[in-house]
Parts: C-alpha cells; sequence; structure tokens
C-alpha cells in the first residue's frame, strides 16, 4: 500500500494557507461537484467512505449527518469542532494554521448535506494563529464566492463564523461545546435529546471534528473506493497521529489507518529517545487506556484498539519511557481531568477530585495498602454514571495504569516514596 | 397512553412523562436531589440512576421519557450500587455538621444517607472548604454543603425569571453564589431556602431558632396580600417562628414572596395592642366593653346613633365582617359603615411564563378585599384619611375595626384634623398606631395567626385562615368582641366586672 498523503500534503507548500494555492491545487472541485448533486447523494457518497469521527469517538459522519430531521421547521446548524484540547492531539491546529481552506471546504459540503445554512468553527481560545488563519481563509472563500448567498450560482447558502471558545476541555464534548457557541457556561447537556434533533440555539445540530470534515472534500473528488482502500475494513482513510515523549522523532505523521503502533514508533519516528526501553504508550490522547510494552504489535485503528480495551481516540501517541515514574504519569493526568471537570454532576466532580488527591498521596509517599483497590473501586464508581464522557475519560485511563503497573504502584506504597527518585521538572529527567 | 413496567408494577402512563414522574405518582421510590416537580430537569445529581432494560448504561430516572414497552429496574444491585457511590460521593466533602445545621430534620441528605448511604467513610484527604456568603437580608450561604444540584440557580432563572445566582469556578471548586458578593434582591429569595435539599441556602429569618420537628405545623393562608397564598405556619411553644408555601396550583403552585412571609413579624411584635384602656388607663376588657357599650348607649338616647360611624378593614375574616355589619345595623343602628381595603386589581391571574411577581405578588395588600366587599356590600378605599375625607357630614362618634391599622392610615394629620372633630373614638385594633394613640377606648384584637375564619381572595375563592397560636394579653376576634358587647348589660354601666 502507497503511504499517500491526504490532509497533510500541501502542508509544507508556500503559503498553504491562502485561497489562491489552494485553488491551483484543485481545491473546492469537491464542493462544486457536491452543489451538482442532492444533499442525499453527498451524505450517500460519505456513508460509503467509512469515514469515522476523528475527534475520538469514531462514530460514522455520513451516519451522523443522516441523523438530521429532513423536515423541520427550526434551522440547523454545523458546528466544527476545533477545541484541540486533549492532552498529546495536535493535529487539527495544524490542518487549521496550514491548510485552512480544507476544512472550510469540508464544512461547506457538510452544511450542503444537513442543509444548514451556518456554520459556527469553535476554536480553542489558545490557538491565536488557528483563529486568525481560518478568518483570512473564510474572507477569501466568500470573497471568492465559494461562501455566502447564491454559492456558485447554484442558490446554496453557506455562512461561516469562527467562534473562539476561552481554553475548556470540556467544550471539546460536543453539547458543551454548543452551550458555549451559545454564550453559556461551557457544560455538557443531558442526552437525549441528541444534537441531531434539538442541538444549537434548538436546531437540528451536527458537530464534526476538524479533520473529519478535512477529509470530506477528498472523498467526493476520488470515490469512497479510493478512501476505504487506504485502511482496513470500516476504518477507511489515513489518519494523523501527534505523537509526543520519548521518541527519537516526535511530529505530526499521516499514516494510512491501521499502521502497526510498533511500526509508527521505531520506523516513523526512529525509536525511543536514548535508545532507552519503552514503559508504556497511550495510544490516542489522555483519555485512552494506556499499553504496556508488550502490547504496541496492534493496528492503530478504531476497531483494532477497541479489541485490546484501549481506544484510538484523537491519535494523539504520547511515549513513555523506562525512565518515567507512571505513578506521577497517572497522578498528573487525574490533576487534569479533575481541573478540567466542569463541576456539574456529582461521580465527575467528586470521584475524579478524589482519585486525584488518592494519587498525588501515593506518589508523595503516604500511599496505603487499601488506596489501590479504592482507587479501582472509585473508577468503578464514576464510569458510565456521569453526564458526559469526561469522568470515563479519567477513570479508564487510571484504571489502566493501575491494573497493568500494579507492582510499580504498590511498590511506591512500600517503599513510601517514588521509586524512579526524586521529582526534579518536566516528565524526563 | 404508553405501558410500562417498574420492578413489578404495570403502569399505564403519559407519553411525556419522565420515568421519575411516573414512578413517583404510583408510589415508587426513586431517590432523587436535583429533580424538583416544578423546575427544569438538570440531571446532575445522578441519584435517580435505575437500569433500563435493553440500554447497557444506567439511566436517569428525571431525564429519560417513558416509551412503550418500558421496563425500569429500580432495585437491581447495580443500582443500589450506584446510589450507594453518588451517596458516597456526596458526602466525602460534605461537613459533618448536621448537629449545628438549620437543615437538620428536613435534609434530604441526611434522610438518604441513612437510606441508601454506608456507614464507613473511606476518604482520607482533606475536606473542601469555601468562606461563608452572605446574600444579603434573607439568606446565608453555606458553600461547604452544597450538593451543585442547581436547583436554585433554576428556581430564580426559571421560575422567578431573574438570573442573579449562577455557578463560578469548575470542578469540585464550583461556587454557587452572586459572582461579586451582591445581595440577592429577588422577592423570591426565601423560596431558596426551601428548593434547596441540604443546608446551603438557610432562611436568616428562621436560623437556629427551633428544630422542625418539635414544632407545630398548621396549614394556614398567608395575609400578606389579596393573593390569598396557601402557607403553613410553624409553630414552636406559642410562638410563629416561619412560614412555608403550601402547594396549591390555582393560586400559589408551591412558592410564596418574601414579602408575605415576613408578616409573621407583626405577630410577636413589640407594638402589638395586648389589653384594653379607657382614656389611656389600662383597664380589663370587660370594662372597656362596658365603657363603649356606655357610649353608644349614650348615642341611642341622645338619637345620634344614625350618626355613630364603623369602619372594618379588610384584613378582617369574613366572620368578623359579618359580625361587624350586624352590630352596626342592628347593635348601633346606623348605616354609616366604611371599609378600609385596597382597590380591585385587574391582573387577577396573568400568563405563568412572566416573571414571577407580575403573576403573583398583588398591590392590595388586604388579604380579604374582595370577602370585605361581598360582606359588606359597599366599595373600600386605599387609606383611612381618603375614607374619613370621602365622608362629610356630622359624626357623632367613630368606632374603627382592624388588624394592623397603623400600616394603612395614610394622611395621619388629616386624620388627626377630621378626629379632632368626633366626640368619640373607639379602635379595635392588634397593633398599637397612631391611631389608637387618639382614641378614648383602644381594644385588642388577635392577629391573622391567631383566629380562624375565612378570607376571600381576590379570584373569590374563600380559603380558611387558622388559628396558629395563642393571642397576647387579652386579644380576641371581633367576633368574640362584637358578641361580648351585644351581652353586656346596659344597667351594669359603669360598674365593670
Amino acid at each position: 500500500m502507497a503511504e499517500e498523503k491526504v490532509l497533510s500534503a500541501r502542508f509544507l507548500k508556500k503559503d498553504s494557507h491562502r485561497l489562491q494555492g489552494y485553488v491551483k491545487d484543485g481545491g473546492y472541485e469537491g464542493w462544486k461537484k457536491a452543489l451538482s448533486l442532492t444533499p442525499e447523494q453527498v451524505i450517500e457518497r460519505v456513508k460509503a467512505a467509512s469515514l469515522r469521527g476523528r475527534g475520538g469517538a469514531g462514530f460514522p459522519a455520513g451516519m451522523k449527518w443522516s441523523f438530521v430531521p429532513k423536515t423541520v421547521n427550526k434551522p440547523k446548524y454545523l458546528c466544527v469542532n476545533a477545541d484541540e484540547g486533549e492532552p498529546g492531539t495536535f493535529k487539527d491546529r495544524y490542518i487549521m494554521e496550514l491548510d485552512p481552506h480544507a476544512l472550510i471546504e469540508g464544512a461547506a459540503i457538510a452544511c450542503f448535506a444537513i442543509g444548514a445554512a451556518v456554520a459556527y468553527i469553535y476554536v480553542r481560545g489558545e490557538f491565536k494563529k488557528s483563529i486568525a488563519r481560518l478568518e483570512q481563509a473564510i474572507a477569501e472563500a466568500r470573497e471568492a464566492g465559494f461562501l455566502g448567498m447564491n454559492i456558485l450560482g447554484s442558490g446554496v447558502s453557506v455562512e461561516m463564523w469562527v467562534h473562539p471558545g476561552a481554553g475548556a476541555y470540556i467544550c471539546g464534548e460536543e453539547t458543551a461545546l454548543i452551550e458555549s457557541n451559545e454564550g453559556h457556561r461551557g457544560m455538557p447537556r443531558i442526552k437525549p435529546p441528541f444534537p441531531a434533533v434539538v442541538g444549537l440555539f434548538g436546531g437540528p445540530t451536527v458537530v464534526n471534528n476538524v479533520e473529519t470534515l478535512s477529509y470530506v472534500p477528498h472523498i467526493l473528488n476520488r470515490g469512497a473506493e479510493w478512501f476505504n482502500a487506504m485502511g482496513p475494513e470500516k476504518n477507511g482513510g489515513t489518519k494523523l497521529f501527534g505523537v509526543s515523549g520519548h521518541v527519537k522523532r516526535p511530529g505530526l505523521y499521516e499514516l494510512p489507518m491501521g499502521t502497526r503502533l510498533s511500526s509508527i514508533l521505531y520506523d516513523t519516528c526512529g525509536g525511543i529517545r536514548k535508545d532507552r526501553k519503552l514503559k508504556a504508550v497511550i495510544p490516542g490522547g489522555s483519555s485512552t487506556p494506556v499499553l504496556t510494552a508488550d502490547e504496541i504489535d496492534v493496528a492503530m485503528d478504531f476497531d483494532s484498539l477497541a479489541k485490546i480495551g484501549s481506544m484510538l481516540g484523537s491519535g494523539g501517541i504520547i511515549v513513555l519511557d523506562e525512565t518515567t515514574c507512571v505513578v506521577r504519569a497517572a497522578a498528573r493526568l487525574a490533576h487534569f481531568y479533575a481541573h478540567e471537570s466542569c463541576g456539574q454532576c456529582t461521580p465527575c466532580r467528586e470521584g475524579v477530585a478524589w482519585v486525584s488527591r488518592v494519587l498525588e498521596r501515593i506518589e508523595g509517599g503516604k500511599g496505603r495498602e487499601e488506596d489501590l483497590p479504592l482507587l479501582l473501586s472509585i473508577c468503578d464508581n464514576i464510569q458510565g454514571h456521569t453526564i458526559c464522557p469526561l469522568g470515563d475519560a479519567c477513570a479508564m485511563p487510571i484504571r489502566a495504569f493501575v491494573q497493568k503497573f500494579r507492582a510499580e504502584f504498590e511498590a511506591h506504597v512500600r517503599e513510601a516514596c517514588c521509586t524512579m527518585g526524586p521529582y526534579v521538572t518536566g516528565w524526563g529527567r | 397512553m404508553v405501558k410500562i413496567r417498574i420492578d413489578d408494577m404495570e403502569i399505564q402512563a403519559g407519553e411525556d412523562q419522565t420515568v421519575l414522574q411516573v414512578a413517583l405518582a404510583h408510589g415508587i421510590q426513586i431517590p432523587h436531589f436535583c429533580f424538583h416537580p416544578r423546575l427544569k430537569v438538570a440531571g446532575n445529581c445522578r441519584m435517580c440512576l435505575v437500569e433500563i432494560e435493553k440500554m447497557p448504561k444506567l439511566q436517569i430516572a428525571c431525564g429519560t421519557n417513558v416509551r412503550e414497552g418500558m421496563v425500569v429496574l429500580t432495585q437491581t444491585e447495580r443500582v443500589k450500587k450506584a446510589r450507594q457511590a453518588v451517596m458516597e460521593f456526596l458526602l466525602i466533602n460534605h461537613p459533618l455538621d448536621c448537629p449545628v445545621c438549620d437543615q437538620c430534620g428536613e435534609c434530604r441528605l441526611q434522610d438518604y444517607s441513612f437510606e441508601y448511604g454506608k456507614v464507613e467513610c473511606r476518604y482520607r484527604e482533606s475536606r473542601r472548604t469555601f468562606p461563608r456568603m452572605d446574600l444579603g437580608e434573607t439568606l446565608v450561604r453555606d458553600m461547604n454543603r452544597c450538593i451543585h444540584c442547581t436547583r436554585c440557580i433554576r428556581f430564580l432563572r426559571d421560575v422567578a425569571g431573574q438570573e442573579e445566582l449562577g455557578l463560578a469556578e469548575r470542578g469540585g471548586h464550583t461556587e454557587v453564589g452572586t459572582y461579586v458578593e451582591m445581595a440577592l434582591e429577588s422577592p423570591f429569595s426565601l423560596n431558596l431556602a426551601e428548593v434547596c435539599p441540604v443546608g446551603a441556602l438557610t432562611s436568616k429569618l428562621f436560623r437556629f431558632k427551633a428544630r422542625p420537628w418539635m414544632m407545630d405545623r398548621t396549614p394556614t393562608l398567608c395575609p400578606g396580600c389579596s393573593r390569598g397564598c396557601n402557607a403553613t405556619a410553624w409553630a414552636y411553644r406559642g410562638k410563629l417562628l416561619r412560614f412555608t408555601p403550601r402547594e396549591n396550583e390555582a393560586v400559589n403552585r408551591c412558592w410564596m414572596c418574601d414579602f408575605g412571609r415576613r408578616c409573621l413579624d407583626r405577630v410577636h411584635a413589640d407594638d402589638r395592642l395586648t389589653w384594653a384602656s379607657v382614656r389611656g388607663q389600662r383597664v380589663t376588657r370587660s370594662q372597656a366593653i362596658a365603657a363603649l357599650s356606655a357610649l353608644l348607649e349614650e348615642a341611642r338616647r341622645a338619637g345620634t346613633a344614625g350618626e355613630v360611624w364603623v369602619i372594618a378593614s379588610a384584613s378582617l375574616t369574613n366572620e368578623e365582617l359579618e359580625a361587624v355589619s350586624r352590630l352596626a345595623r342592628e347593635g348601633i343602628g346606623t348605616a354609616r359603615v366604611g371599609l378600609l381595603a385596597g382597590q380591585p386589581d385587574e391582573r387577577a391571574f396573568g400568563p405563568l411564563d412572566t416573571p414571577l411577581s407580575e403573576w403573583f405578588i398583588r398591590k392590595d395588600k388586604f388579604p380579604n378585599s374582595r370577602g370585605a366587599r361581598d360582606t359588606l356590600g359597599i366599595e373600600g378605599q386605599e387609606t383611612l384619611s381618603a375614607l374619613l375625607a370621602a365622608r362629610p357630614g356630622s359624626c357623632a362618634g367613630l368606632l374603627v375595626f382592624g388588624e394592623d391599622l397603623g400600616a394603612r392610615l395614610g394622611d395621619l394629620a388629616a386624620v388627626r384634623a377630621r378626629i379632632g372633630s368626633v366626640p368619640w373614638l373607639v379602635v379595635a385594633d392588634s397593633q398599637r398606631s397612631p391611631l389608637s394613640a387618639l382614641a378614648q377606648i383602644e381594644l385588642p384584637l388577635s392577629g391573622f395567626a391567631e383566629k380562624s375564619g375565612t378570607y376571600t381572595n381576590e379570584a373569590g375563592m374563600a380559603q380558611k385562615l387558622a388559628a396558629v397560636v395563642p393571642a397576647p394579653g387579652e386579644g380576641q376576634s371581633v367576633v368574640s368582641l362584637v358578641s361580648e358587647l351585644t351581652r353586656a348589660p346596659r344597667d351594669l354601666e359603669g360598674k365593670g366586672d
């Protein structure tokens, strides 16, 4: 299988973010094609390509679009989830900075498919450059007639706005994103009703990730078969993997779905830093259960990782070598989730903070023997009981850490200190 | 209608109902904190998690609509474990200060921890704490006790239409408050003390006065305005300590305004008229009644009985007004009967989606204006001065019955000027007032909390007022006063008891 670049193909070109270059490289052809089809045909083509949501859940995008009711007397909306907040993930910002028109084209096609006249791109507030480039690109596209009223004489109108967030992890959850986009405190809504029925301003709404939408023009241009051929069954296309941590060449790599994790670490990224031993890999952003060094011979696609009890998530691969203290890593993660919990529902607000406190105590040398079963029990009590997946996003990786590295946790408790030596600063030493 | 099953019970339920609504309507207990029948669903406490067949995760009963053939299980091990988990989470940061907490005895967290909680505590960390926040004249916020159910915020936003409370901070640091420590200005703020299922918001008017389980509860009415809100009066050892709303869909749903709740202040106020007096000298009630009887007899002999004016206030019950009416017409023989009442208010029942106060609080602050007009067959004026000014002509004597007249005198100078030309003034009232200070004879009346009878509210509903506490001193109702007066033998004049 030839390793083809789809999303990142234009990243290194000069002025890749400008309209001129984008059109020269065949940009907005997918949009023109979509306008020559019916919305149903567009949805069918995206459905035929097994494009699964790249935000983390892996839900088929075409399917999501088809849930939007056809006849409803309320305006429909598209929200682009560009609130890239998952620790270890840095893919969407490159698309927005280096090829924003790909996202705009994909979002316009999605609007057409679901019958939305307005799309909001909800961008993480810290991404100043992304925001500026998107706004410039939207202005260019509007001027060129690719956005606005009566686009290219088709009678279709699509408006697009950039909505900067204020830097909250929870606003990456689709209903919290909608709340925040409406101007409220970013807190997830209870489901049902799902956004496809009652979403932004009460209208049917589709929320798609940046990376997901950016594939859509390519699918329309080159067909579902081409897309599906790049990955294993039901996991079509390529995937942007952001590799960080203890590898020789960390960075953003576009690889076909189903590439072996071991191959990403040792071939693409040149192996572990200083040729040390690998200890653990978080395969898809901080909320995905950690894998041990023995588990890395796995295909990086949604189904294969689910089979071994982890997730592809957002594709943010975090590599931990043998010098890393997993208790400290787990404590740091739990601290993040306790800090980012919106505080709305009981199990997440109280449970995640509790997990964080217990882990900090163990790492600080004040652990008790009963703390490890306690941690697992708190995780059980959080998981599946919360309004949104943030509770699960903490419970699942922490449980995996405790179960897979139990000996190291026990050693912390037994020795009453960190077995990796005193805490210096940062992750490595 | 759809058919569902909850545990072993087959139930016909309405299609738009939630599992929790159906369960509660059929006596099936599903514990819940954030759900309130009159507030929008928030689904945040996670206490009402139940198992629903064919759904992999536990679902919140408050936010799940019933569907045909749904099978709900509320007593499985999974459900019990989830409830126990939620209780544990809620309690890890909750102070164990029940003995000094004002909510004790009517606290949902307390009740549920007996029923669904665990005995042992697995929490070894320090509890998070917040500074106490003063929310103004009516409420104190103790955030340490808060369970973040947001009922208070939802009440103010969705029912009262005022966005005065909100959430600040995030996660475990989430705080309910007025952001920059502003006072709550809602005229419905005291409802928050009841809406709050725990002791996070407590009433400054009631705190630390008595324990709810020691108190006597009597269903009665709020005397605050012509709306006629149904209330429960809570008394401890003969003292009325608080009003809470009593549910009545047609009148007040389950809310009450702060003004109404504060009416109880006047029950035990220092200005209560507790003893009778004649020309400033304290006498027994019987002596004062005899003195009044003598004045009336004198008027009768002089042939000026028809010139005696009788004025009643619309704070009296229908029964009292009836007695006043009979006393005037049959006992004294005068047709000069005046009524002290508010003007009719056209906004009797407004739409429910306007801000609550528009719909709820009446400008007419007399509880029985409509009943008084019906009983006496006359329209009332705003104030006593207006009443006196509107009825020129000779006056042989003035007999005033009222409750808390002091607040309703109007232009006091005008009243004084008019009274100056009247041979005698007799005032029967529950409170001392500038008017009673001018009277030859003062007679103590029982207040609204000390008499039973009926008030007819603005919508024409006659509702029952109950005696909650005994009247102080020699206070009595107008009914009993009139019956004593008409019984008082005329030949005993001056002798008293």
